[in-house]
């Protein structure tokens, strides 16, 4: 069976290296990337069933990121994950799902499968 | 306690409000980055129990990371101490080179996540002056929210202490781009911190940058003072 693909993009390198080193002890196939425009960039090359990605970055953020997957990649589902305390002003409208860090492996399990299913 | 001295108790309140959250925040991150080891450790150490090998090479990756993690909280925390000590005394004899150096220690979180890189240029000689150093690293933290502002992501702002024949200073150079709010009210926080510092702030053009030079003032500002100390 084909595991599942997420792409992890934060502007933490160590956070994301071990996060992607866990997801693929428990099976999901993890891609990283530090910045949005690559990551956006290898996602023209490469599909994802998920993208994880921090709200808060320099350059692309989390949430354009989050518009540009949903435009163009419909099928892939989109985290956001945030240390800041939650939405900000602007946010309360738009409708997307948010993990406040800090947040437990398994808890990012959790909306993986909600979102793209079993491994 | 009259309108202008709330007025500069507010502002002070503000910036060290904003520094010391962008730090906490950047703690956060740390303690964040530091679970997430500890959890791959715990995976390794389940992997182990399950009869499988653990290579000492990952387990020497892991030990990196965590000491590199380690090392960049005590950083900030010093940092943090110092700067909070800052208001101990608000009129020092201090030098600048440190003074200026301490503050891009404690604002690089800003520059990092406009996507700016900040260079650093310091004069050979110490640059001692008597002055009120949380004023001044107010004015130099305000130019530089200006010149992050106006350049925009992906560029560099360079960053120099210096001292010509009116005095001490620093300058802060960057692209030249468009103003914005947040440029303008930077620019407007700047001017009453160089007075009070008994010093001026100024623009010039070279090229396509703009050099923002802050003369910092050699005496002592108005307002208080109190015997000197070196820091």
């Amino acid at each position: 069976m084909e595991s599942i693909k997420v792409l992890l993009i934060d502007d933490e390198e160590e956070f994301i290296s071990t996060l992607l080193e866990r997801l693929e002890f428990r099976g999901i196939a993890a891609k990283a990337f530090t910045t949005g425009a690559e990551a956006l960039d290898h996602l023209k090359r490469e599909h994802f069933d998920a993208v994880v990605a921090d709200l808060k970055m320099p350059g692309i953020d989390g949430m354009e990121i989050k518009r540009t997957v949903e435009r163009e990649y419909p099928d892939t589902k989109v985290l956001l994950v945030t240390g800041h305390g939650g939405r900000e002003s602007g946010d309360e409208e738009a409708e997307f799902d948010i993990l406040m860090k800090p947040f437990g492996i398994e808890a990012l399990l959790e909306w993986i499968r909600g979102a793209v299913g079993n491994p | 306690m009259n309108d202008g001295q709330e007025h500069e108790s507010e502002r002070d309140l503000t910036f060290f409000g904003v520094i010391t959250t962008s730090m906490t925040h950047e703690l956060a991150n740390v303690i964040l980055i530091i679970e997430q080891i500890g959890g791959l450790l715990e995976d390794l150490l389940e992997k182990h129990r399950a009869g499988q090998p653990v290579s000492c090479e990952r387990l020497s990756v892991i030990e990196d990371r965590l000491s590199r993690q380690t090392r960049r909280a005590s950083t900030l925390i010093r940092n943090l101490n110092r700067f909070a000590h800052g208001i101990d005394q608000r009129i020092l004899e201090f030098d600048l080179n440190s003074l200026v150096r301490e503050l891009l220690g404690v604002s690089s979180r800003f520059a990092d996540s406009r996507g700016v890189k900040v260079e650093s240029l310091y004069s050979r000689e110490e640059i001692r002056m008597r002055s009120d150093p949380f004023a001044l690293q107010q004015a130099v933290f305000a130019g530089l929210r200006r010149a992050f502002s106006i350049c925009g992501p992906g560029n560099s702002v360079q960053v120099a202490v210096g001292r010509d024949r009116s005095g001490p200073m620093v300058t802060i150079q960057g692209p030249r781009g468009v103003e914005s709010s947040t440029s303008t009210a930077q620019m407007d926080l700047l001017q009453p911190l160089m007075t009070k510092l008994g010093g001026a702030v100024s623009t010039k053009r070279k090229g396509t940058d703009e050099i923002l030079i802050l003369h910092v003032g050699a005496g002592e500002p108005t307002g208080k003072s109190s015997p000197a100390v070196k820091r």
